[in-house]
């Protein structure tokens, strides 16, 4: 796609430094004219872009199924009930405040060593059993979730998917063409969705979500700082091959650490400490470690 | 026996008719007091009502569990109240409670009516929230009854600003009944969902990641299981926030430390 793109820039600088100065005058006029238009395009685009390819709250959960299936596909789902139970206890607290209408929220342990959680759309959220292993206690659980509530809030998975539909179909044909209940668009959609997971949301979006989840666990009772000690083990494990591919979705630990610093010192003095439940936190994961798995 | 009989029934008999006019007297007199504490700047504010675990009283705080939720928007001299009580363990629909500054209605999806000729003005739960306090209370406060106490209720305000046309509107707003404008301290449980479990989720069996492009074997049944197994009970949820002293249970008095889990405090 680059080389074929790069080719035909050559091949129109050469054009126009071999052209005649009258006749390279017309082609650059051209060449800005058009440029002019794509950039109006995506302007347009960019503004009416969830017009253009809307998805319901009913078709996000839709989709959202299709790349919760990918996930727990891709690395294993830990049915452990009791360690089950007590992360949808966790996440249930962080996600139950004004919760998006229609929106039901499951949480699930994905078996793999590898440090790291993800959000499908429609509320189906997993974090793994490496992460669950960098944690030590209830309140870092319940900012990693919240990170991912966060992401589901504000529907980044969607909007990626609306935004890369509109970019691929143009303004006009994206209204025509998209059918978005059609068997195509939604596979297509799920795609979409878990390649955005698994190579990465954009900077904003993370640390959106970030603040989110600093806000959230002071909302709820949870110390504000255990996003913080969950990045700071982060830190620590960079390089590790565990934590690669969050390394490389998400922006640096450092980064983030200074911005959710940012965020906890601007919290109202009362919300600034508040529950660890570090032996709660050990109690279910010794629990999980005791009983064997199926 | 015949002495017992002969006292016994006219008593009975004056309560059963006596009851009802006395009662819509007592509730008439509360909402009246409502109505005068009403503060003068618009403010909401919630409460989570604990109730005793079985009877009609509870010896103290730890004989109560959760009993239901109110929100309450206020700018006086109106007031919209919404009371979501615990029914069958889940929270049921909210009974909404509207007084426009004469008089209080019952606001329903199809209209409103005058609240002291409907059904839950006798509801025991109703009249107890209506009986306020109405104006500034303590973030925890404990409603005693004969024998013990009848509910500890704590109380947060709600932060952000709501839209006065829509709260005390006589007809229910369309997509729900909350009204608040905000995204802090309202503690319900998860939405229900849009869509429910159907044909199966369907997957990708490629996926482009940030180390490489992956096959995958996408596991519906995984989601299928999520979406049946994993809800998690409003008791139980609210138990496990108590238990560590989660808002909103962090106003109470920290003599009901989590007696299973005393590391579990801030």
């Amino acid at each position: 796609m680059i080389g074929r793109g790069v080719r035909a820039l050559v091949t129109a600088l050469l054009v126009l430094l071999l052209a005649a100065p009258a006749a390279r005058a017309q082609i650059f006029g051209e060449i800005q004219e058009k440029v002019q238009d794509a950039a109006e395009k995506v302007q347009q685009a960019r503004k009416y872009g969830a017009a253009v390819v809307p998805i319901s709250t009913g078709q996000e959960i839709e989709i959202g199924r299709g790349i919760a299936a990918t996930l727990a596909g891709a690395y294993g789902v830990d049915r452990d009930p009791e360690l089950t139970r007590y992360v949808n206890l966790v996440g249930s607290v962080v996600a139950s405040v004004d919760p998006r209408p229609g929106i039901a929220y499951r949480f699930a342990v994905l078996d793999t060593d590898a440090v790291n959680a993800f959000a499908a759309p429609g509320g189906y959220v997993f974090v793994t059993r490496g992460a669950l292993a960098a944690m030590e206690d209830e309140a870092t659980l319940a900012a990693v979730l919240a990170h991912e509530v966060g992401h589901v809030d504000a529907r980044d998975v969607v909007e990626e998917i609306q935004s890369r539909a509109r970019t691929a179909l143009g303004i006009e044909e994206a209204a025509e063409a998209v059918d978005v209940t059609g068997e195509e668009y939604l596979t297509k959609a799920v795609e979409t969705g878990a390649t955005a997971l698994f190579m990465g949301l954009s900077r904003e979006d993370e640390l959106e979500a970030d603040r989110f989840a600093v806000e959230r666990l002071a909302a709820v009772g949870y110390d504000p700082d255990g996003l913080l000690r969950f990045l700071e083990a982060l830190e620590e494990r960079s390089g590790d091959e565990d934590v690669s591919l969050l390394e490389k979705t998400h922006p640096d630990a450092s980064d983030r650490i200074d911005e959710a610093e940012e965020v906890v010192e601007d919290l109202p003095d009362e919300r600034r400490e508040g529950v660890v439940a570090e032996a709660r936190f050990r109690r279910a994961l010794e629990e999980d470690t005791a009983t064997p798995g199926f | 026996m015949k002495r017992l009989s002969s006292f016994l029934f006219p008593a009975v008999l004056s309560v059963l008719l006596a009851s009802p006019a006395a009662a819509q007297e007592e509730l008439s007199a509360a909402l009246e007091g409502r109505r005068g504490a009403i503060p003068d700047d618009p403010r909401a504010f919630q409460e989570t009502w604990l109730v005793p675990s079985e009877g009609k009283a509870a010896a103290g705080p730890e004989q109560t569990e959760f009993g239901g939720r109110v929100r309450v928007y206020q700018e006086r001299p109106r007031e919209r109240i919404e009371i979501f009580e615990v029914e069958g363990g889940e929270l049921g629909d909210p009974v909404v409670i509207v007084g426009d500054g004469t008089r209080y209605w019952l606001v329903t999806p199809v209209g409103a009516s005058p609240l002291l000729e409907t059904e839950p003005a006798a509801d025991p739960f109703v009249r107890r929230v209506l009986a306020g306090p109405a104006g500034d209370a303590e973030p925890h406060r404990i409603v005693p009854a004969e024998g013990g106490i009848a509910a500890v209720v704590l109380r947060h305000s709600l932060a952000g600003e709501f839209d006065a046309d829509e709260a005390f509107a006589l007809e229910l707003p369309r997509g729900g009944s909350g009204v608040l404008e905000t995204t802090v301290s309202s503690f319900s449980a998860a939405g229900d969902p849009e869509v429910v479990a159907s044909a199966g989720a369907r997957g990708v069996d490629r996926v482009r990641t940030a180390s490489g492009t992956i096959a995958v074997t996408p596991d519906p049944g995984a989601v299928a299981w999520m979406e049946e197994e994993l809800a998690v009970p409003t008791l139980e949820l609210e138990r496990f926030r108590r238990e560590a002293r989660l808002a909103p249970y962090d106003v109470l008095p920290s003599v009901e430390q989590a007696p299973s889990d005393p590391e579990a405090g801030r």
